[in-house]
């Protein structure tokens, strides 16, 4: 009975069929509240039969939506007639209701001075306070992965670690009129402890601070949906004033984090009086959001951590604002090792073909478009393969796709991926700037080399320091590549470097390597 | 009070566009003195007492006209009626002490970026106006040629979404020229060789001189010319076709028109879409809801009754029904309504 009824509700792959997604999720792809048991684990955690269906909202970013929705940026008109106004993003987004019940001072000081850790190799008890724009328990992308680790460091480190976030998660920062004391959601050490609002989490810390019971550290990933004043008064009672500021993104800069204007070109931060900013959804939101972070630097030390370093020069070049210091910890670098000698056959085996990867998403801000145009292209030369390694099934060539899921458990599973199907050349060519590109690592990894365009960020910086991969001026240049003999060449060059010294890829101590300097 | 002045023509149904345009004129040219032509009256029971809080100046068309304002209005739909009051509009504001400068911007214009070099080419000329087109189409691309080029010996060579002049006496001979004929010949009608106040200005080269043909892609950029010209943002934002600053982008017929002439000839210039995006979205906000969609005062008889196009005709030409039916809007018996069976 049991698996019959499995049967109906389930594909074989254990994937939802249609007619329970229309019934567990609302058509904006949110989960209905009676149906939140089925989807979740207690910890809040997305169960991974329901994972890809869950709405993603990243950093800013655009609602990303399943690859095979993904809007076709090369029509734009239509793209745009899609593209809402931002205070109509903000009410979509903030369709939840309020949390039945809230944590008041005292439930929070019970819960952040009596949770520590077992294990405490240094012999302290501190407490990281992590803000950010979601629950990274529930929703996944690069920011989440990242608080993800970090958590997971933390009793190593001697942290317990308490990561906030708005509980209407919203496109920008709160505004004071609408809501002058943000509610979050508090997760301690991995697990969704309850919801306060935010200054009942200050009066908190004040009271642990003036115990003196054990330090507390702030550390911001993401300020989206909260009052920056209210973080600016929170930091005021953390160790030293401070906090480490991340740049994942360019939030500070702009309320669109990628800084694509109207969600389709990428702007490179403008003047927010110029035309361009007149013309975007996020233009009149900038202005106010522009003096708000400038006020909330000049009222807290700021320890800016930028995963790379163009992303440190773009920052630093695109704003004034004052900061303590500046670091660069990428999250994650690359470590020479020795070669394989065994794969050195089946190189020689695989002959003229040349293997060309997509990892990820199919989606245009990772350059969807142009992999699916060179795959496409009737005149391409015979001798090339295309494959496409992600989570999500794309919605053409399944033959050529194989299923990779990165996991905190199973972080170097696409770098894996990308070795074993020898795959030559990645193609790696987002709409905007890539404060670090785990994809990029992950492609050297795997020992592929990886072609890009000039305003990748990270990527072409990336591509540039290690020689594994070319950056092109624009898509014509890539496609003449791609079509003449000087694909071979960077081919041959590859599979040379292949045959030598290795990558392998180490995470890095991400906050931690700056919190235990200061 | 500055001593450059611009105006717009309009009714209530177009009282959102205006107001954009007010408010970018403004951005750009704050000392500027901005003018609303008004041909209409709110519905009744409707009160908007801020709804032309962006104008410095408001003018109604029963102001220009006087008395004669309803027998001649009569004679023309919305579209006449409202290109036809900016002659007598431009004389009135010439008359205005101190004013140096008149510029005229159709209602679903929006400017991007100062308006000063017009100013600067005000003083040495009486007239600016601005082509439609000032780059040949192609010749294998026919659509284009039919849509703009002949479509432009149909409606005329110059847009008159924009006209500039000066106090020059050459600038005082051309507004009273351009009024007289708007106010008998202001009508639709491709026929004979005339429509509304734009064909007409064909004849201003013939007629003035020291007249200023701008050629600047950056003016006046709408559908009928972008088949060659193209917008992008530079590294500092500022949106540039063919890499001369965007003055003003005309939005001609908001809607799905618009939307398939800027789709033919926009084809893939994205920024073109995204500036569409933008004003969609600022008209919207600038609406007044209390608005009825497409409302005309002068657009029905007193009972509501639609006028229709040949019952204006009739009016403008018939000079015994004028003189029988001195107030043609009038319903019920012994009116002109009653007259037309309506």
């Amino acid at each position: 009975m049991v698996t019959g009824l499995k049967r109906i509700a389930f594909h074989k792959s254990g994937k939802p069929r249609r007619w329970l997604r229309s019934v567990v999720f609302r058509k904006d792809r949110t989960v209905r509240k009676m149906f939140e048991r089925v989807v979740k684990k207690k910890n809040g955690q997305v169960r991974p039969n329901f994972s890809e269906w869950v709405i993603s909202r990243d950093s800013g970013r655009e609602i990303s939506i399943l690859p095979q929705n993904a809007p076709a940026l090369n029509r734009p008109e239509a793209f745009l007639q899609s593209v809402l106004p931002l205070e109509n993003m903000v009410g979509i987004w903030r369709h939840r209701a309020d949390p039945t019940s809230l944590l008041d001072t005292d439930d929070l000081l019970k819960i952040i001075s009596t949770s520590g850790q077992k294990a405490r190799p240094l012999g302290r008890s501190d407490l990281l306070i992590a803000v950010s724009h979601d629950n990274y328990l529930e929703n996944i992308g690069g920011i989440q992965i990242c608080i993800q680790r970090e958590q997971k460091l933390a009793a190593a480190k001697g942290f317990d670690y308490l990561q906030i976030h708005p509980w209407h998660a919203i496109p920008r920062l709160a505004h004071v009129d609408e809501d002058d004391d943000v509610i979050i959601g508090l997760v301690l050490n991995g697990n969704y402890v309850g919801a306060c609002f935010t200054s009942s989490l200050i009066k908190s810390v004040k009271d642990l601070n003036q115990i003196g019971q054990r330090g507390t550290k702030l550390v911001i990933h993401q300020l989206m949906g909260h009052l920056t004043e209210q973080i600016a008064e929170l930091a005021q009672h953390v160790d030293g004033r401070r906090c480490v500021f991340w740049l994942h993104d360019f939030f500070s800069l702009c309320p669109s984090a990628t800084l694509l204007r109207n969600g389709l070109r990428f702007c490179d931060a403008p003047p927010v009086t110029s035309n361009s900013c007149g013309i975007c959804k996020y233009g009149s939101e900038r202005i106010h959001h522009e003096q708000r972070i400038e006020a909330f630097f000049g009222a807290v030390e700021v320890d800016v951590v930028s995963p790379s370093q163009v992303t440190a020069d773009f920052w630093q070049m695109h704003c004034a604002l004052p900061t303590a210091s500046i670091s660069i910890i990428p999250h994650i670098v690359l470590e020479e090792t020795a070669p394989d000698i065994s794969r050195h056959e089946e190189n020689t085996q695989r002959g003229e073909k040349i293997r060309i990867g997509y990892l990820g998403a199919q989606v245009h801000q990772k350059g969807w478009h142009i992999f699916k145009h060179l795959m496409d292209d009737p005149s391409r030369p015979p001798n090339r393969e295309f494959v496409v390694l992600s989570s999500g099934r794309p919605q053409m060539g399944e033959d050529l796709w194989k299923e990779v899921r990165v996991s905190a458990n199973q972080p170097d599973a696409m770098a894996a991926a990308v070795e074993q199907t020898d795959v030559d050349i990645v193609v790696h060519w987002p709409t905007c700037f890539e404060t670090f590109s785990l994809t990029t690592y992950e492609a050297f990894a795997g020992s592929a080399y990886v072609v890009t365009n000039a305003w990748s960020g990270n990527v072409a910086d990336a591509v540039k320091r290690t020689g594994r991969g070319v950056v092109f001026e624009n898509e014509a240049k890539l496609i003449e590549f791609f079509n003449t003999g000087l694909i071979e060449a960077l081919v041959d060059q590859r599979r040379k470097q292949k045959d030598g010294a290795r990558l392998r890829l180490v995470q890095s101590d991400l906050s931690y390597a700056i919190l235990q300097e200061k | 009070m500055s001593k450059i002045h611009v105006f717009t023509s309009f009714t209530y149904s177009y009282l959102n566009r205006a107001r954009v345009l007010a408010s970018t004129v403004r951005r750009h040219n704050p000392d500027w003195v901005i003018w609303a032509i008004l041909t209409d009256k709110l519905p009744e029971g409707v009160l908007l007492p801020d709804s032309l809080k962006g104008f410095d100046k408001v003018l109604t068309v029963e102001e220009i006209f006087g008395n004669e304002t309803r027998k001649w209005l009569f004679g023309h739909d919305i579209v006449e009626a409202c290109t036809a009051v900016k002659g007598r509009a431009l004389q009135w504001i010439m008359r205005e002490p101190g004013v140096e400068k008149v510029i005229y911007l159709d209602p679903d214009i929006a400017v991007f970026n100062s308006l000063d070099p017009i100013a600067t080419l005000l003083d040495t000329h009486p007239i600016i106006l601005t082509p439609h087109l000032r780059d040949p189409e192609d010749r294998a691309d026919v659509t284009a040629i039919q849509d703009n080029e002949m479509g432009s010996l149909m409606h005329g060579a110059y847009n008159l979404g924009f006209i500039a002049v000066n106090q020059s006496d050459e600038a005082h001979r051309f507004a009273n020229w351009w009024a007289d004929r708007l106010h008998d010949w202001c009508h639709d009608r491709r026929d004979i060789g005339v429509f509304v106040d734009q064909k007409w200005c064909d004849l201003i080269p013939c007629f003035f001189d020291d007249v200023k043909v701008l050629r600047d892609p950056g003016y006046n950029v709408a559908s009928w010319n972008l088949s060659k010209r193209k917008l992008h943002f530079d590294l500092a934002g500022r949106a540039l076709i063919n890499g001369h600053l965007l003055r003003f982008f005309h939005f001609t017929k908001l809607g799905p028109i618009g939307d398939v002439m800027t789709r033919r000839y926009a084809g893939d210039n994205s920024e073109i879409y995204e500036l569409w995006w933008w004003y969609r979205h600022a008209v919207e906000l600038a609406s007044e809801p209390a608005i009825p969609a497409g409302w005309w005062r002068y657009g029905t008889f007193e009972n509501g009754v639609q006028i229709p196009k040949d019952g204006r005709e009739l009016y403008r030409v018939r000079g015994d029904l004028r003189a029988a039916f001195p107030d043609p809007y009038l319903s019920g018996s012994n009116t002109f309504q009653e007259w037309l069976k309506l």
